[in-house]
């Protein structure tokens, strides 16, 4: 009688037990991916290492838990468009275009700081290596396979260095001469960007326009003027959004619940795909780093040796034209 | 003997608890995957799907911070 006894306690404690280690699995869906909740829409990651905060300026800075940051909260919903090469031409078009921003900007600060008589070589230096990154960003295919990976590195790189060339500008400079740059800087209207810009609006017509063709396809109705009305730019993508909420909004209760399940599992799928590729980027991104960072030092070497001046204009041949 | 078929008969008895547990468990994990995302009242206010269209596009201004230089 002791024996069974014994047994049954064994039983009970083997119950307790894996009662406990299912228990433990409730994060996590059959396939081991997030689980988002309604109220969140699943911001949060699980891996404790891409869970980041920006300050004002855009910087990265390391998330409470003192972990050091590797990609931040922005880059990760950016991502999420990626999963097709026209959100990607258009990601990487946006970040040729503020790299392409700062280095005027840069390269104006320098200018001054040398009217003023300061030594600008570690500037200078920086804006060299900025001028490489971008020529990675003009590079880099849309279409291939490692075009997200391009951008998350590249778009870290691009920021560090923003980041190196503010504070060297700060130990230069009493803060009253730092105010009078900034606002100096700030001022400047960069023009060439104006046709990176047009070609960033135009590819997000396009992208615009396909969404609307899928968002149809959800609703089961279209209306072509619409998408004309858009194209045409006698419509704003404002305006249209309003016009297909007013649509989805005169339907039946049951067809609107089954849009709204519709859009939102999309959204959901969307996050994940960004969720998985930060988390697999993140893995080895130091690594990455440090290549890329080796890799522009030789190229910046070979570059001086041939006594080749720096391009940051945009004849390159870029694989997301 | 008797002792032998009581042990026996009860550990398929909690054999057979664990896998319907596990079974059930499995389920409702599905049955969360496949359910619509409409809050249970099953009220949708204009705003919500408004959101939700929002999300779906890119506006034509939308830009790439990567921090200012100065």
């Amino acid at each position: 009688m002791k024996k069974i006894l014994g047994l049954l306690l064994a039983l009970v404690l083997m119950i307790s037990a894996s009662s406990l280690a299912l228990a433990d699995e409730a994060g996590e869906n059959p396939d081991g991916d997030l689980e988002f909740d309604e109220e969140n829409d699943g911001n949060e990651t699980e891996n404790p290492e891409v869970n980041k905060t920006e300050d004002p300026d855009g910087n990265e800075t390391d998330d409470p838990d003192g972990n050091e940051s590797v990609i931040d909260d922005e880059t990760e919903e950016e991502i999420e468009i990626m999963n097709n090469t026209l959100g990607a031409e258009i990601r990487l078009l946006q970040l040729e275009k503020a790299i392409t921003k700062n280095l005027i900007k840069g390269e104006r600060a320098v200018a001054v700081l040398q009217a003023m008589g300061y030594n600008t070589t570690s500037l200078e230096m920086i804006l060299d290596e900025m001028r490489l990154v971008l020529e990675d960003v003009q590079a880099t295919n849309a279409s291939d396979n490692d075009s997200v990976q391009q951008f998350v590195d590249l778009k870290s790189d691009a920021k560090k260095l923003t980041k190196e060339f503010r504070d060297t500008i700060k130990n230069l400079l009493s803060d009253v001469k730092y105010r009078e740059l900034k606002e100096q800087i700030q001022e400047m209207v960069i023009e060439q960007n104006l046709n990176l810009s047009k070609k960033i609006q135009n590819r997000i017509k396009q992208f615009n326009r396909n969404q609307i063709h899928r968002l149809y396809w959800i609703i089961g109705e279209e209306n072509e003027s619409l998408v004309n009305d858009y194209l045409n730019g006698n419509m704003s993508t404002v305006e249209l959004k309003s016009q297909i909420c007013k649509m989805v909004n005169m339907m039946m209760k049951e067809k609107k619940n089954q849009i709204f399940s519709d859009l939102k599992k999309e959204k959901i799928n969307n996050k994940n795909y960004a969720n998985e590729e930060v988390e697999e980027l993140a893995l080895n991104f130091e690594q990455r780093r440090q290549n890329r960072e080796q890799n522009r030092s030789n190229r910046g070497q070979h570059g001086n040796n041939n006594g080749n001046g720096n391009n940051n204009g945009n004849g390159h041949g870029n694989g997301h034209q | 003997m008797d002792k032998k078929i009581f042990l026996i008969s009860l550990l398929l008895i909690i054999a057979i608890a664990v896998t319907a547990t596990y079974v059930v468990y499995n389920q409702s994990f599905l049955a969360e995957d496949q359910e619509n995302y409409v809050p249970d009242d099953g009220d949708l206010t204009d705003q919500d799907i408004s959101d939700e269209i929002d999300d779906f596009f890119i506006s034509e201004g939308d830009e790439i911070e990567i921090g200012e230089m100065v």
